[in-house]
């Protein structure tokens, strides 16, 4: 699965962390536009497509699509 | 941006005014994935707001909208509805703006059965002015204005709404947001006045200066063991939790726009 | 401006109240929404089926809160849009009518004035909400305000005021008061009247960009343009701009100058023997009924009298006032409240030579009363 996350939106909240139940998001280091630290699929091959993630942004930042 | 955001929201007005970790982004989230399930097309639905952080919500999505007074929006919205009763009319709210500062309209509203559907965000308090206590700020809760605790007791929304007429009533959480497009799926598809609860927290205001929540998945985490998602039928969850659920459906009372028309007629004779 | 043929047309006997509902449906008025108030109250009374029968809708709000923002909104859902109360239901629409006046929603109210301050005098006839009807809510605005006199103009001038609010993007005031609404008399319903109606063509996204004349485009929810309406100071796109000074005075300015660089479009005046007056006397809505009557009766005395009727109070009249008074020794303001409007003839025609005639405590002032004031010896 291939998970991307706007820069230009993300005020890293990490409710996608959060939502994630296989672990697969982690902040990261590097920043969003808006100066947030960003969050990123530190394991995408743990994905499972359940979109969880996508549904819980608040800014509507992450697509979660088949690769 | 996720591919349905991409279809709808209006960019220009971007970014979102939420804090970061905001339910109300949730709840815009979710209602564009319904609005795109169910087919709705721009010129099919007019969206109305009043004042608050939750009623910026509607501004960012492509369909006519109207911005409002604060605790105006149902008012406006019975206008636009009464004149125009073939599309669908969405309010966006929030508890000071719905129950509180409005709370006439809303009850007046559902009174009507007035075919609209409203979507009210409740974090419990005035979160776009810093955290005053809200018409639904439980008791004995410490808000900016209730230092010593809330001296009040909070509406039981579910039961004023209903109560008052409404004739659709759900309780949904951003926490369960599969849960959330479900109350406003089926509040869309409800004719009559549908009112969805979301409860929707606020980190900043709420969160951060008022629980000490350190950050807005704490918080969530709060929340989510707060609630429970109900069984079909019933409308309290038995351990005394928030219920999440459609809690009210009633599709017999006269609707009025439904009604208006009728008049039409019988006044042209 | 189309023209629609009236099936009503003809003489008929009518109240100022009945004749401002029946001007609302010659001019194609599809939505009221109302509140009951004493002196207002037949206007919704009498819509509360016809509005029907023309194929409106006729909505009794909780308040005159609602009331207003339902105009509101049905204003956007695209049909003309009205209320009408008095005294304290109008004072509750301020705020809304502020709203209106910033998002440009074309929208007409009547107040049919009652005594005031608060529940004040709810029988009694008044003319004190005619500053309130400028300055009422906060924030700088214009707005549009007609004075009808008669149940005639009741009717004509509801017509004109849809006509300006759709021209003009603005919520105009029909100015009655509880003794023109409450005058049984004759009407003359035309065979025909004039509709505003231009419409936009195609799909907008610059919902308030001015054309030359200061105006936004007529837009309608459910056209495809996706309008977004916006309290909040905004861009020509509708989009929030409250922390942009540039974008906000602009905004604020033409909110102004929209209404008051088509002045002479707007502004209804009548003269009666101005030509060679050294008093003048100043007057609107059922005041100058009485005037018109005294200030006959000073000429045919031999008096030098003259008088100016204002059928528009807002924007005010500057460059007729100035003219009628310019020659005039004495200007006299009749007027049934403390003398409000005598401030803005004042500051036009000279503090000096303007004198108020004050008629208060629901006292209509009789054509005596104000002759009386024209001869005293001073």
């Amino acid at each position: 699965m291939k998970i991307t996350i706007d820069q230009q939106w993300c005020k890293g909240c990490a409710l996608c962390v959060r939502a994630c139940r296989k672990g697969v998001l982690e902040i990261g280091h590097e920043r969003s536009k808006g100066g947030y630290l960003m969050p990123y699929a530190r394991n995408p091959e743990a994905c499972i497509g359940c979109r969880m993630c996508e549904r819980t942004c608040p800014d509507v930042c992450i697509s979660v699509s088949k690769e | 941006m996720n591919s349905i955001a991409e279809k709808y929201i209006r960019k220009e007005a971007l970014p979102f005014i939420f804090c970061p970790g905001c339910g109300h982004g949730i709840v815009v989230n979710s209602f564009l994935r319904v609005i795109d399930k169910l087919g709705i097309k721009e010129n099919e639905m007019g969206l109305v707001s009043g004042i608050g952080c939750s009623s910026w919500s509607p501004v960012y999505m492509k369909f006519d909208c109207l911005h409002t007074l604060h605790g105006r929006a149902l008012a406006q919205a019975e206008g636009l509805k009464a004149v125009n009763p073939d599309k669908k009319v969405v309010v966006f709210s929030g508890d000071g703006d719905c129950a509180g500062i409005g709370g006439n309209h809303l009850i007046h509203a559902a009174k009507r059965n007035v075919d609209m559907t409203v979507i009210m965000m409740s974090n419990y308090i005035y979160g776009m002015t810093g955290g005053q206590r809200a018409p639904t700020t439980p008791y004995g809760a410490t808000t900016k204005t209730s230092p010593l605790g809330n001296e009040e007791h909070p509406f039981d929304m579910y039961k004023l709404v209903t109560g008052a007429g409404a004739t659709y009533y759900a309780r949904a959480s951003v926490t369960h947001p599969i849960q959330l497009d479900k109350a406003i799926e089926e509040g869309i598809r409800h004719k009559g006045f549908s009112f969805i609860e979301v409860l929707s927290p606020c980190p900043t205001t709420a969160g951060r200066n008022i629980f000490n929540f350190k950050t807005p998945a704490e918080m969530y985490d709060w929340y989510e063991e707060q609630v429970a998602v109900l069984k079909p039928g019933e409308t309290e969850a038995p351990d005394g939790r928030i219920g999440l659920g459609i809690l009210y459906v009633d599709n017999k009372k006269e609707e009025l726009c439904d009604v208006q028309s009728e008049k039409k007629e019988v006044a042209k004779k | 401006m189309k023209v629609k043929k009236l099936s009503n047309s003809g003489v008929k006997l009518m109240q100022g109240n009945e004749a401002c509902a029946a001007g609302a449906l010659a001019a194609d008025c599809k939505f009221m929404a109302g509140y009951p108030i004493t002196p207002a109250t037949e206007i919704p009374e009498y819509l509360s089926s016809s509005m029907f029968a023309a194929d409106g809708v006729f909505m009794q709000m909780e308040d005159e809160l609602a009331s207003i923002n339902a105009v509101i909104g049905a204003s956007w859902g695209g049909a003309r849009a009205m209320t009408a109360t008095s005294g304290p239901g109008f004072t509750l629409m301020q705020e809304a009518l502020g709203y209106a006046a910033v998002t440009e929603t074309p929208l007409v109210v009547i107040n049919v004035m009652r005594g005031g301050p608060a529940t004040g005098q709810p029988t009694c006839t008044s003319q004190d909400a005619v500053m309130q009807a400028r300055y009422g809510g906060h924030g700088d605005y214009e707005i549009i305000a007609l004075t009808p006199s008669s149940v005639q103009e009741a009717f004509d001038f509801t017509v004109r005021a849809f006509n300006l609010a759709d021209k003009y993007r603005v919520p105009v005031l029909v100015l009655s008061d509880e003794t023109v609404g409450h005058t049984r008399e004759k009407l003359v319903i035309p065979e025909t009247v004039e509709i505003f109606d231009d419409k936009y063509e195609g799909v907008c996204t610059e919902y308030f960009k001015p054309d030359e004349n200061g105006i936004p485009p007529r837009l309608h929810f459910f056209e495809g343009h996706n309008v977004l309406v916006d309290g909040q100071l905004h861009d020509e796109r509708g989009i929030r701009a409250g922390t942009d000074p540039k974008v906000c005075a602009a905004a604020i300015r033409r909110y102004c100058s929209k209404i008051l660089d088509n002045i002479d479009d707007i502004t209804s005046v009548e003269e009666f023997f101005l030509d060679d007056a050294d008093t003048v006397v100043v007057a609107y809505g059922s005041v100058s009924r009485s005037a018109l009557s005294a200030v006959r009766r000073a000429r045919n005395g031999g008096m030098k009298v003259g008088m100016l009727k204002l059928n528009t109070v807002w924007p005010v009249p500057e460059k007729e006032i100035r003219k009628a008074c310019a020659n005039a020794r004495r200007v006299i303001v009749p007027e049934m409240n403390v003398g409000d409007y005598m401030r803005e003839v004042q500051r036009i025609a000279g503090y000096d030579k303007v004198e108020g005639f004050s008629s208060i405590g629901g006292v209509f002032p009789a054509p005596k009363a104000i002759y009386e004031k024209i001869v005293e010896v001073k």
